[in-house]
C-alpha cells in the first residue's frame, strides 16, 4: 500500500475540489464534455457556496443543470443535482449548438426534465434561468402549464423594462419567459399561499396569487410544457437553469451564480 | 464563406433540396462545411440559418417512437398555416454512427432543406408566455 505524504506531488498538486462537485464532474466528462481551464474550480467553489447558503438542496426535488464552462454537448445533460437522481431527455439539440458561454436554442430543441413540480409543492416551489445573451424576440425559457388557464402575468415590460416574463397560473405551474435584455438570473417562486416573489437581475418584487395544486407536468426547458408538448420555445442562450422546492436565499442564490458566471468567462 | 460555400448557399436559396438530391461533391462540401468541431462556426450559422426540414407528423411519430434511443428526440415547430418544419441543424448530428440523431439520417435526409424566414413562425406574445 502506498500512502501519500504531505509533500507527494499526488497529494500537494490535488486541487481540493468540494466532492459533490468532483462526483459531478465525472459524470460531466464520462458524457464527452470537457471542462474549460478554471472552470472546475469555479464550480467547485459554486457548490461550496450553495452548500453554505442551503441552496442546493432544494434543486434535489427538482433538477439543476448547467450549461456554461464546458465544451461537448453531452454534459449538459447531466444534472447538478435532480430528484431521484433522474436524467432530462434531449429533444433536438446538436453538438453545434452547445458553446462556451452555454447552450443555444433554435426556436425548437428543448430539454424534458422528466421530472416537475408534485402535489403539495404548490408553497414551496422555485423556478430560475440564467441568460447568456441579449435579445428582444419572446419566447419561454422554462416552465409548466397552459399560458391561457388563468395563468397571472407577475412581471412584464412596464415592471422590468424589457426584463423577462413572469407567469403563474391558478394551478399553481411557473413559467419564465423574455424578451430580456441583460445577462443575469430570472428567478421566481412561493414560499406562501398568497404571494409569488420573482427576481430579475438585480430587481425583486412580489405579486399576490392565490395558490392552488401544481399541475403534475414534467419541467421543460428552452419551453414550457402545456399538456406534454412544447409552446414557444426560445431560440435564446441559457446559462444555468433549475428548479425545486423554494430557495432560503434567492439573494445570494443570484450572487452565486453571477459570481460561477463571471469566472466562467459568461460575459456580455 | 469560400466561394465553393457560398456558391452551395446560392443554390440551396433557390429552390428546397433534399440531402439525397445533391450530387457527390455538394454533398461532400456541405458534410465538410455543417459538421461542429466544437461549437458552430460563423459559417455554419450563416448556411443554417432559417433552413428548415418539412416533416409530417406520421414521421415525426415514427422517428420519435421507433427509431431514435431513449432520452433522445426530435421536436417540429408549426408554422402559421400549421405545417411542421425541424431545423436543419440536424443534419450536422447525424452523419456519423456516433451521432446523436443518426437513427434517423434516412429519414432527414430525403426532407427538402427549405429557407424558411422567421417571420413564417408565429411569433408569442407575452400572454403566450
Amino acid at each position: 500500500m502506498r500512502t501519500l505524504t504531505l509533500f507527494d506531488p499526488a497529494f500537494v498538486n490535488r486541487p481540493g475540489f468540494d466532492p459533490d462537485a468532483e462526483a459531478w464532474f465525472a459524470q460531466v466528462e464520462a458524457a464527452g464534455s470537457v471542462f474549460a481551464e478554471g472552470a472546475k474550480a469555479a464550480y467547485s467553489k459554486f457548490f461550496v457556496q450553495l452548500k453554505s447558503d442551503g441552496n442546493l438542496a432544494p434543486f434535489s426535488n427538482g433538477m439543476l443543470l448547467a450549461f456554461a464552462g464546458f465544451s461537448g454537448l453531452g454534459g449538459c445533460f447531466r444534472p447538478i443535482t435532480s430528484r431521484g437522481n433522474a436524467l432530462p431527455t434531449n429533444v433536438g439539440f446538436v453538438a453545434g449548438q452547445k458553446v462556451a458561454a452555454g447552450l443555444q436554442g433554435n426556436g425548437s430543441a428543448y430539454i424534458n426534465c422528466n421530472v416537475g413540480f408534485l402535489a403539495g409543492q404548490q408553497n414551496n416551489q422555485s423556478a430560475f434561468v440564467w441568460h447568456s445573451d441579449i435579445y428582444a424576440s419572446p419566447g419561454v425559457y422554462l416552465g409548466t402549464g397552459f399560458g391561457d388557464d388563468g395563468s397571472t402575468q407577475l412581471g412584464d415590460n412596464t415592471l422590468f423594462a424589457n426584463g423577462p416574463f413572469f407567469r403563474c397560473s391558478s394551478s399553481g405551474a411557473i413559467s419564465i419567459g423574455g424578451p430580456r435584455t441583460e445577462f443575469d438570473i430570472a428567478l421566481c417562486q412561493r414560499t406562501q399561499a398568497s404571494e409569488f416573489s420573482y427576481l430579475s437581475g438585480s430587481r425583486s418584487g412580489n405579486a399576490a396569487v392565490v395558490s392552488q395544486a401544481p399541475l403534475l407536468l414534467d419541467v421543460f426547458m428552452f419551453t414550457r410544457n402545456s399538456g406534454g408538448s412544447p409552446t414557444n420555445p426560445t431560440d435564446r442562450r441559457l446559462s444555468l437553469g433549475g428548479f425545486g422546492d423554494a430557495l432560503p436565499n434567492p439573494g445570494a442564490y443570484r450572487t452565486t451564480c453571477n459570481t460561477l458566471m463571471t469566472e466562467l468567462g459568461v460575459t456580455p | 464563406m469560400t466561394p465553393d460555400q457560398l456558391a452551395l448557399k446560392e443554390l440551396l436559396d433557390s429552390a428546397p433540396l433534399a440531402w439525397v438530391q445533391l450530387n457527390p461533391n455538394q454533398r461532400s462540401l456541405l458534410r465538410k462545411t455543417l459538421r461542429p468541431d466544437g461549437e458552430f462556426t460563423p459559417e455554419q450559422r450563416e448556411l443554417l440559418q432559417d433552413r428548415y426540414l418539412p416533416i409530417t407528423t406520421e414521421q415525426l411519430a415514427q422517428a420519435q417512437r421507433l427509431l431514435l434511443p431513449r432520452r433522445t428526440q426530435v421536436n417540429a415547430r408549426a408554422d402559421a398555416d400549421g405545417a411542421m418544419w425541424l431545423p436543419a441543424d440536424l443534419l450536422t448530428d447525424c452523419m456519423e454512427v456516433s451521432d446523436t440523431y443518426h437513427a434517423i439520417v434516412g429519414l432527414l435526409a430525403q426532407l427538402p432543406i427549405t429557407l424558411k424566414p422567421a417571420d413564417d413562425f408565429p411569433a408569442p406574445s407575452p400572454l403566450d408566455i
